[in-house]
This record gives structure tokens, C-alpha cells and sequence, in this order.
């Protein structure tokens, strides 16, 4: 990749027309990505591919409408998730003047196509292109899942937080096994690989602060950890199930284990993090015990094994969080 | 009266807090001393953080613990992807709730994202708003005023002097001497894990000297030297 001379780079100290200003700075990030003949190749390449849309169009004048809506909503969608609207505002006199420019030479390249296939009907709606920086931007807060989360309970911050880490794929998961209960297997699968995220959140311990203020005591935490998990457990499990039961009734006890097996995989998983609580730390190693009982929760019959673990960790679990509640070492 | 007796601390074979018995009475109590004096490590011990502490801390009269006592730490963490709000709302309000709510429109932490979004002192500022929520009788304050801007500073004195109002015992550590010398009705100086001296509000001549009198005359000499050799 050739590199800018300085003389070039000084383009960018140049007074520049304010609204041009972004159409020259990409200008230069394109400079900067690809060599002359890189250019050259993409120039091409944008040629080619207003040749193609002009083709698909004259084919069937039906495309233009929804090519003009795919454009329309890319642009907006950009416009509406550019990080720099702050910066812009602050730093270029006549921002959204630049910002209408930059999506107008991006749109460029349709509006031909559309005009060369002499849809002109539809190449019009693309006038409106200049106008979305005076839109409204609903600044993202990057938090996920907003209105869902809103329903977990307080104390159950890990369910939150596995929502920030994985939605929309979760809710997509749960929706699938949903959708395709009328399967005799699938639905099993499904619902085994959200209850394997779920103890994955387990893994992170939060901070001291938070422990002690979650709860009074080891007991009360443990209580409502648990139970508060189960309770979005079975939330989470039960249409699933019924569902499946419905469509295979004579697995009805094998649709029932393999809930049960979920759940205690889960409250083993909460009781195994307490049991080895330590303030900020990530718990890497609790994976391999919950991989152990994972196998064995979903084995029909063999429940009774994470069953004992979970049990065997539950004083641990107390004796552990104990010392953080009460300071026994004074 | 916040009374604390028979505290001892070690780092192995290195003694880090040794106090036979102190007595603190409600106001706002600044703990000074030079880095290793054992000012955190105080008061982790106070909240019963210490793994390596012993003592016997008593609140009129009954043992400090969580639920009469609240520690805002000098390193923040927080549980990753959680917004400011989820975490404030563990915190559940104590009997005089104060309301943090009305403070936030000064300290202005954004609730609705996500902590790890957040500068130091937009942390450091949750935290607080977290540890008054509870509002407890006693307040402990590791470093309090780190990463905080100065206008933060200033409403966080006022806080600090409401608390003492109200009957609170507050106890400050700090390095910087200016905030807790207009703030403290009485500096407590740390020094080698032990109080060696405590300063009244408005008495506080010679806090400095007694503070820096041993780094001073260290520096004096090896600044002789260094300019010496040159």
C-alpha cells in the first residue's frame, strides 16, 4: 500500500469548503486504503455495477421500488448509527449540509442505474436522501434488550448481563426451539444450549459491594439467587415443553426430566459460583463441573448425579459467602 | 462513638496496622499518611475486608458490619453489562433514604448506560451515590476524591458535610491534604500502621511537618547529592 507525502496529507490543514469536508476526507481514507489501480479496479467496479442494476431494472421495471427502498433504509440506517454525530456538530460549521453530500455520492450510483433504466418515478423518492441529516437520531445507548431487562429482577444482574452479551440471539434460540417444538428433538437441543449460556453468566463473581448488597446474609443471597433463577428458568422452559408435549404426548416424562435436569443444572451452577466466590474474578474453571453435570442432567435417569453436586455445594456455597457477610476473621 | 480496639494487621512477617484501642466520635474524620502507611488497609479492617486483620470494631456499642456501616473502596469493579441504574438499584435505600436521585442531577452519571462506558470518575461517582443510598451510620471513604473533577469535589464536600449533620461518622482517606483540612473536624496522621497524632479542625499547623518532616529531610539529602554529583 503506497502511503500519502506529506504535501498530500496537508490537504487535510487546507481550508476546506465545509461542506465538502467529509467528501474530501473519505476521498483521502480511499487514497490511503487502496493503491491507484485499486481505485481504478473499485471505479470499475461501481461502473459495473450501475450497468447491472440498469439491466435488472429494464427487465422488470417491479425492482426499481424495492431497490429504492433497500437504498432509502442502508442510508438511513447508516446515518442513524454514524458515531461521530456529536463530533460533527461540534467541529464542522455546516455538518448536515456535509452529511447530505456524503449520502448523496453514496446513493449516486442507484440513482443512474434507476434513471438509465428510465425509472424515473422511482429514482425521485431518492431525493429525499438530502434531507435525512435533518432527522431525528435516536443516539444509541448501547444497552440491549431494554424493555427485557427491565422485567428481570434486580438481584438477578447476571441474567442481565447475559442479555447484553448475547441478545438478539438468545431471544432468536428461544423463538427457534418455540417454532419448531412440533420436532421431537430439536426443541431439547435448544433449550440445552440456552440453559449452557445461562450457567456460563454464573461464571463472572461481582464485587463486593454488590454481594453485600444484594442480600443480608449468605442464606437470604443464596435463596433468592437460586430460586431467582429457577423462576426465569421455568419461565423460559415451560411454553417450550408444553408445546413439545403437545405435539408428542408419550414423551410427556421425558419433556418433565429433561426440564428438571435444566434446573438443577442452573441452581447448581449459581450455588458452584458462590461456592467459590471471589470478589471481581472470572471462575473459568466452574465450566469444566458444569460440563460434567450438563451430561448428566440431560441423561434420563441420571439426573440424581448433578442433583447430589448441587446439594454438595449448597454449605459450601454458605460457609464461603459467610465469610464475606459476617467478617469472621476479626 | 466508633470505637476500635486491639487492631492488628501482617503481611507475612511485616506488620502493617497495629491499634491497641481508638475512639472516634461522630463528625467527619480524615486519615492521612504517606502511601504504605496502612490507610486502606484501615479501613478494609474497619469493614471487615481485611484477610489479614484482626480486630474489635463497635458501633454504639454493636459490631460494624454491612448493616450499620457503608465502604465506598478506592478501586471501582463492577458486574460487566449492567447499566448505572441496575447497579444503584441493588442498593436498597436505608431508613432516612437520601434521595440520589436529586443528587445525580448535580454528579450527573448517566444511569441508563452501561458502566463500562463510564470514565473513572463517573465510576468513582456511581459508587458514592450507591454507598449514600444505603445510608448508613457509618460512612467510609477510601479516597473518594480520585478521578473526580473539581465540581464534583465540591458537591461531594457538601455531601460529606450534610452526613455530618445528621450525625454521621464519616471517615476520609486521602493523599491530598487541601479537601480533608477544610472538610475534617479532626485529621488522624498514619503513620508505620499506627496513629501517632490527630488534629483538631482549625488546629492543624503543623499536620504538614509532622506529615513530611522524615520524607523532607530524605529528600533534602538525596536531592543534595544528586545535584552534587552533577
Amino acid at each position: 500500500m503506497r502511503l500519502l507525502t506529506n504535501g498530500q496529507l496537508g490537504v487535510v490543514n487546507a481550508p476546506a469548503p465545509s461542506a465538502l469536508v467529509l467528501l474530501r476526507l473519505r476521498w483521502l481514507q480511499l487514497r490511503r486504503a487502496l493503491p491507484t489501480y485499486g481505485i481504478v479496479l473499485l471505479a470499475l467496479a461501481v461502473v459495473g455495477a450501475v450497468w447491472l442494476l440498469h439491466k435488472v431494472v429494464h427487465q422488470d421495471a417491479m425492482n426499481a421500488p424495492y431497490i429504492v427502498v433497500g437504498a432509502v433504509l442502508m442510508v438511513w440506517g447508516l446515518h442513524q448509527r454514524r458515531a461521530d454525530h456529536h463530533f460533527l456538530r461540534r467541529h464542522v460549521p455546516q455538518a448536515r449540509v456535509a452529511m447530505a453530500l456524503e449520502y448523496s455520492a453514496l446513493i449516486l450510483p442507484v440513482l443512474l442505474g434507476l434513471l438509465f433504466a428510465g425509472e424515473w418515478t422511482s429514482s425521485s423518492v431518492l431525493l429525499v436522501m438530502p434531507v435525512l441529516p435533518w432527522s431525528p437520531v435516536a443516539l444509541a445507548s448501547g444497552v440491549r434488550a431494554a424493555r427485557l431487562r427491565k422485567r428481570i429482577p434486580t438481584q438477578l444482574f447476571e441474567w442481565k448481563s447475559l442479555l447484553q452479551s448475547t441478545h438478539p440471539w438468545n431471544l432468536l434460540l428461544w423463538l427457534a426451539a418455540l417454532a419448531f417444538c412440533w420436532l421431537p428433538v430439536l426443541p431439547m437441543f435448544l433449550l440445552g444450549a440456552i440453559a449452557l449460556m445461562v450457567t456460563g453468566a454464573q461464571e463472572q463473581c461481582e464485587p463486593r459491594a454488590m454481594l453485600l448488597a444484594t442480600a443480608p446474609d449468605a442464606r437470604a443471597l443464596l435463596r433468592s439467587k437460586v430460586f431467582g433463577s429457577i423462576r426465569m428458568m421455568v419461565l423460559l422452559e415451560l411454553p417450550v415443553l408444553i408445546g413439545a408435549t403437545i405435539f408428542q404426548p408419550d414423551w410427556w416424562w421425558l419433556h418433565g426430566l429433561f426440564g428438571l435436569g435444566l434446573l438443577v443444572l442452573v441452581a447448581y451452577a449459581v450455588l458452584l459460583k458462590y461456592a467459590n466466590y471471589l470478589p471481581n474474578e472470572r471462575l473459568s474453571a466452574n465450566g469444566a463441573n458444569v460440563a460434567v453435570a450438563a451430561v448428566f442432567a440431560i441423561l434420563p435417569g441420571l439426573l440424581v448425579v448433578p442433583l447430589i453436586m448441587l446439594l454438595s455445594e449448597v454449605r459450601n456455597a454458605r460457609e464461603n459467602l459467610n465469610t464475606y457477610f459476617h467478617a469472621h476473621h476479626r | 462513638m466508633l470505637t476500635i480496639a486491639d487492631l492488628h494487621c501482617d503481611y507475612g512477617d511485616k506488620p502493617v496496622l497495629d491499634i491497641p484501642h481508638y475512639e472516634m466520635a461522630p463528625g467527619v474524620h480524615g486519615i492521612v499518611g504517606l502511601n504504605g502507611a496502612g490507610k486502606t488497609t484501615l479501613l478494609n479492617a474497619l469493614y471487615g475486608f481485611g484477610r489479614n486483620a484482626s480486630a474489635r470494631v463497635q458501633w454504639k456499642g454493636e459490631d460494624l458490619f454491612h448493616g450499620n456501616a457503608a465502604f465506598q473502596e478506592a478501586e471501582s469493579y463492577f458486574h460487566p453489562g449492567i447499566t448505572g441504574g441496575e447497579y444503584l438499584d441493588l442498593f436498597m435505600p436505608g431508613s432516612g433514604a437520601n434521595d440520589e436521585q436529586a443528587l445525580n442531577a448535580l454528579l450527573e452519571v448517566p444511569l441508563d448506560t452501561l458502566i463500562s462506558t463510564y470514565s473513572t470518575g463517573m465510576k468513582r461517582k456511581l459508587v458514592l451515590l450507591g454507598v449514600l443510598r444505603l445510608d448508613r451510620e457509618v460512612v467510609l471513604l477510601d479516597e473518594p476524591v480520585n478521578g473526580l473533577d473539581l465540581a464534583s469535589v465540591r458537591v461531594l464536600e457538601a455531601i460529606i458535610r450534610r452526613l455530618a449533620e445528621r450525625g454521621r461518622t464519616v471517615l476520609i482517606t486521602s493523599h491530598v491534604l487541601g479537601p480533608l483540612v477544610a472538610l475534617c473536624d479532626r485529621i488522624h496522621l498514619l503513620e508505620a500502621g499506627a496513629s501517632t497524632r490527630s488534629f483538631e479542625r482549625g488546629r492543624t499547623e503543623g499536620l504538614e511537618e509532622a506529615l513530611f518532616a522524615d520524607l523532607d529531610a530524605r529528600t533534602r539529602a538525596v536531592v543534595a547529592r544528586w545535584a552534587g554529583g552533577r
